[in-house]
């Protein structure tokens, strides 16, 4: 017993470090979409978008990868725990990997957390773009 | 014939800190007025401050000091969002290249404004049917601005 315990606790300190890892990647991509569409959010800004509209849209598309990701992290949990089940019984060790539902409702509200968490600040930071320096050189 | 004063500037001035130490005037005590149905064109060398002067005018940045009046505002008062909103429903930008957001076609893209401007659904269409149909790219719709 004292080893599932281990192993339990290990896999929990895993997951801890990639949801570091995945909330620093979705920031470097929000952000780099950011620089890569100053010009853009210039023009938005110059067409009458407030700095709320703005914030709004990319916040939107970290929830989208953010909760893309989590569906991905789910399908990729089951087949995994699909697998090991079936390895295990053709082995022949009395283990039975079990994929549990009520992870599906956490796993979407952590994606969700994580991609508003980690999409505001690029966001907040495209909201400072003024316009007119972005349409400067044209 | 009314000659209605539908900009107005009051001695603004604009000033840009390189490195953010050194000042550079770049409007010095400008005051102007534009009446309602004319043509204005304004030039100068580089340098010169055209395009400082129209981004003011155009309400994309605020002036160091003085006044700017549109259509009887003063918009140096106006905070960023109400200054957005002049943009979208008072001003309109012809730029040097056409800016189009290239993931959009160009229905979308006539549309876009409309949408942040807060028009309806039904009135958008009728009206992004009737611009595109002035500039007879009906057919063109759906193309992308690469597809054009």
């Amino acid at each position: 017993m004292r080893l599932i315990t281990l192993i339990t606790l290990f896999m929990t300190g895993l997951v801890g470090i990639s949801l570091i890892v995945a909330i620093t990647a979705t920031i470097n991509t929000i952000l780099t979409s950011v620089y890569e569409r100053v010009k853009e959010i210039g023009v938005l800004k110059a067409i009458g978008a407030t700095n709320n509209d703005i914030l709004i849209l990319f916040i939107i598309e970290g929830l989208i990868i953010s909760i893309f990701g989590g569906l991905l992290g789910l399908l990729i949990g089951y087949l995994l725990a699909v697998a090991i089940d079936i390895w295990a019984n053709s082995q022949g060790y009395p283990i039975k990997a079990k994929f549990s539902y009520d992870m599906v409702l956490l796993v979407l509200i952590i994606s969700i957390i994580t991609g508003f968490l980690s999409s505001y600040f690029p966001a907040k930071k495209a909201t400072e773009i003024k316009p007119q320096e972005a349409l400067r050189y044209e | 014939m009314s000659e209605k004063t539908i900009i107005e500037l009051k001695n603004v001035t604009k000033v840009f800190y390189l490195n953010n130490i050194l000042p550079i005037k770049v409007l010095d005590n400008v005051s102007l007025k534009f009446k309602e149905g004319h043509y204005y064109s304004i030039i100068g060398p580089s340098g010169a401050g055209k395009s400082t002067l129209l981004s003011i005018i155009g309400c994309l940045d605020y002036p160091t000091s003085g006044k700017v009046f549109i259509d009887g505002t003063d918009i140096t008062q106006l905070s960023d969002d109400e200054l957005a909103n002049i943009r979208g429903k008072k001003i309109g930008f012809v730029f040097q290249l056409f800016n189009l957001i290239s993931v959009l076609t160009a229905y979308e893209n006539v549309e876009l404004p409309m949408i942040f401007a807060g028009v309806d659904e039904e009135e958008r269409k009728r009206r992004v049917n009737e611009l595109l149909d002035m500039v007879g790219l009906s057919n063109r719709k759906n193309h992308r601005p690469l597809e054009m």
